[in-house]
């Protein structure tokens, strides 16, 4: 190939070239490094290479002097340094960038003597692939916050799913609760009335026959008497006086004591969008202690250390009997084989401190930090929803209340629970 | 596994200590501060060995840079991201750092490293190979080509004492091209 | 008389190349030295009266060769061969008495030139 043929190939080559001397003095410049320039220059050679970008000159040098020195190419890309040189983008018209992205190459050219006397630059243009690039990495920036947000939409509603199941399950739970306690109003009610008349009416009844007798003893002849006396004796008259009066308080305390669970049953199925009020905290422990009583069973003792002037919270009252039911039916779950509930109630300011305590078979270590996640259980399939503890949770936060737990495998476990005082609205 | 002998263990080692001498010269004159070198470590690796040694490199960049002709293989730069601003400050980079600077620094130091050292070992054995343009690597992200199974991978440590600068350069040469650095080698070992 | 000639360097590979890289028509006999230890012990026992001398070796390194010998104020010419090249090394070794300094890898015109310069050709 003759000397013109590589000249016109340089030419035509679709990549900026420039070579400078060691002064850093432009020496050649192919049409597309001088025509894809946006400043105006007619002729670059001769010029210094600096003065003729300023912008980039301390680059420039920097990248120079370093071939310079180390005889090496060196290279810069578009990723760190866009526009080494101010050149238009090559799609003026379609393209996105207005600006050419470039990467170029600094490459050293040596003499026979192995002296680099000149350093050719080359300017490649990779608009098209930064501005594929750009868009691909906006896209994925799209993309991911697209699945960050979808991501917190399907955690909003996984809780929000979780809450509607249990709030399903308490509201048919008291909905049921509600019907039976209705139903077993009425007659228990006229029950109770009535053993309270039948009560009154047989302390009259024997009362009137122990005079009878008394009178019959002293007027009458031996043969009645002792007629009498065996009819007495046959029907046992004695023990019936004695018992019946027993019979009727036992069957009294009976009927009050389902009162009392009727009751329970149907406060705890109180629709809970009441509003905020004073609630009573010593009347809702125990109302849960009844509503639990077939828990307690007989190997459970409970001690209460509670002040003795009542204690109002500011809260939901039907919230705040589901969190003690629930810790406390948990509690009473844990103490399957016996042992001691506590329930310490303090006052401090306008703060209520609830403690809830129980010697059961405590919680693990690796557990602790997962029981208030909903649908986390220690129980077996079947016998537990894993809700008890999260909707606990979701009740104090509701609250603004503070929760702690300490817990010891084979020990026991201990809720705190910090309450705000209710005050009365000022006016 | 790869093997070779002592007197080619010693003479690979001896050739790669020239080349990061040259390295070092390299950025030294560049800037104009003393820049010490261990010994190169020359070793055999399995991909979880190599894998295994990137990983112990945290808080430290990577880039790499690939060559090819007579042997192949890459030159991977670990860089410790303390001694950046220092070294940045005397090679008249803006700082604070941002994140492209920073990326411009390492590709900068990983070419003057692995240029001077490739062209340092390449001509004492006359073997004839291409350096590409470095990029950056982000080793946690990449999970490397398992068609390998054994590489031969030369360690050498740069740093220069008074700016914290740590820097690690492993060249990693490909199955095949082993042998081919092994023809040269003997034959300067023979007679 | 032939020159007794020492060459220590750590590497086999090395002392090769520099034996490779003497001149032919200098009469000299080659001692060869592994590490400093062996490089004192050929300048006592006179092996030594020309030492090329490698920088980076095990059990004590050029730097100490030079120490020890300057102050033994032994007469021998060091001319210390490294891979080290930076000027910091360089100056440091002329500094503590080295003849003169030459790069690894070692040229044989580069050699044979110092030789002459040193006088030793």
């Amino acid at each position: 190939m003759e000397k013109s043929e590589f000249e016109r190939v340089i030419e035509q080559l679709p990549i900026g070239a420039c070579i400078i001397n060691q002064d850093m003095t432009i020496t050649f410049a192919n049409p597309t490094f001088l025509g894809g320039l946006t400043i105006r220059q007619p002729d670059l050679v001769g010029q210094h290479l600096l003065s003729v970008f300023e912008e980039q000159a301390r680059f420039l040098k920097r990248k120079i002097d370093s071939v310079l020195i180390l005889k090496n190419p060196s290279f810069s890309y578009w990723q760190q340094r866009p526009h080494v040189f101010p050149m238009r983008s090559s799609r003026p018209i379609t393209g996105d960038e207005s600006q050419m992205y470039q990467n170029v190459q600094f490459m050293p050219l040596s003499n026979d003597n192995a002296e680099v006397t000149h350093v050719s630059i080359f300017v490649t243009d990779v608009t098209a692939e930064a501005s594929y690039f750009i868009q691909q990495s906006d896209l994925k920036n799209v993309l991911e916050e697209e699945h960050q947000q979808l991501k917190a939409l399907h955690q909003e509603l996984k809780v929000a799913q979780k809450q509607m199941l249990q709030s399903e399950k308490m509201a048919s739970i008291g909905q049921l609760a509600a019907g039976v306690a209705h139903e077993i109003n009425n007659p228990i009610g006229f029950v109770s009335s009535n053993l309270e008349t039948l009560k009154d009416y047989a302390l009259k009844l024997i009362k009137t026959t122990q005079t009878q007798k008394k009178i019959i003893v002293k007027q009458a002849e031996e043969r009645f008497i002792k007629l009498l006396e065996d009819v007495y004796e046959r029907h046992g008259v004695d023990f019936i006086v004695e018992d019946l009066p027993e019979l009727l308080d036992e069957s009294l305390n009976g009927a009050e004591r389902v009162k009392k669970i009727v009751n329970s049953l149907r406060d705890f199925a109180l629709n809970d969008e009441e509003g905020w009020a004073e609630v009573d905290l010593y009347a809702e422990i125990e109302s849960t202690l009844v509503v639990l009583k077939n828990e307690l069973n007989y190997k459970v003792q409970v001690e209460k250390d509670l002040p003795q002037e009542p204690v109002f919270i500011d809260g939901k009252a039907g919230k705040i009997r589901q969190l003690l039911f629930n810790v406390i039916l948990n509690s009473l779950q844990a103490m399957s084989s016996g042992g001691t509930l506590t329930i310490d109630c303090k006052k401090n300011g306008d703060k209520i401190t609830l403690l809830i305590k129980d010697t059961g078979a405590g919680i693990a270590e690796s557990d602790l930090e997962r029981i208030f996640d909903p649908f986390f259980t220690t129980k077996e399939i079947g016998q537990g929803t894993g809700l008890g503890l999260s909707e606990v949770y979701t009740i104090i936060e509701e609250h603004e209340a503070g929760i702690d737990v300490l817990s010891k495998e084979g020990e026991g476990t201990c809720f705190t629970f910090v309450f705000n005082t209710f005050k009365a609205p000022l006016n | 596994m790869i093997e070779i002998n002592e007197d080619e263990r010693d003479a690979l080692q001896e050739i790669m200590n020239i080349s990061m001498g040259q390295a070092a010269d390299a950025l030294a004159r560049l800037i104009q501060t003393k820049v010490s070198l261990s010994i190169p470590a020359i070793q055999a690796m399995s991909p979880e060995d190599f894998q295994g040694m990137i990983n112990s490199l945290s808080d430290n960049w990577f880039a790499r840079q690939s060559f090819t002709g007579t042997i192949r293989g890459e030159v991977i730069m670990s860089m410790h991201k303390d001694g950046c601003n220092a070294l940045a400050e005397v090679m008249d980079f803006d700082l604070p750092l941002d994140d492209a600077a920073t990326e411009e620094l390492v590709l900068e130091v990983t070419n003057i490293l692995s240029a001077a050292c490739l062209q340092g070992f390449t001509s004492q054995l006359e073997l004839s190979t291409q350096l590409n343009m470095p990029a950056f690597y982000y080793p946690l992200q990449s999970v490397h080509s398992n068609e390998w199974s054994s590489i031969l991978i030369i360690e050498v440590e740069f740093f220069i004492e008074q700016m914290q600068f740590d820097a690690r350069i492993l060249i990693g040469l490909s199955e095949g091209s082993i042998e081919q650095l092994l023809i040269p080698i003997k034959a300067l070992l023979e007679d | 008389m032939p020159i007794p000639v020492t060459i220590a360097d750590d590497s086999a590979l090395s002392r090769k190349t520099i034996k490779r890289a003497l001149p032919e028509d200098w009469d000299i006999t080659i001692h060869e030295a592994k590490n400093g230890v062996e490089a004192l012990e050929a300048v006592h026992t006179g092996l030594a009266e020309v030492l090329f001398l490698d920088l980076q070796m095990p059990q004590m390194d050029g730097f100490e060769v030079l120490k020890e010998l300057q102050q033994e104020h032994q007469k021998t010419i060091v001319i210390v061969i490294s891979a080290d090249i930076q000027p910091a090394a360089q100056a440091l070794v002329s500094s503590m008495g080295a003849f003169r300094f030459l790069q690894k890898p070692l040229k044989a015109d580069q050699l044979r030139e110092t030789l002459l310069d040193v006088g030793l050709l």
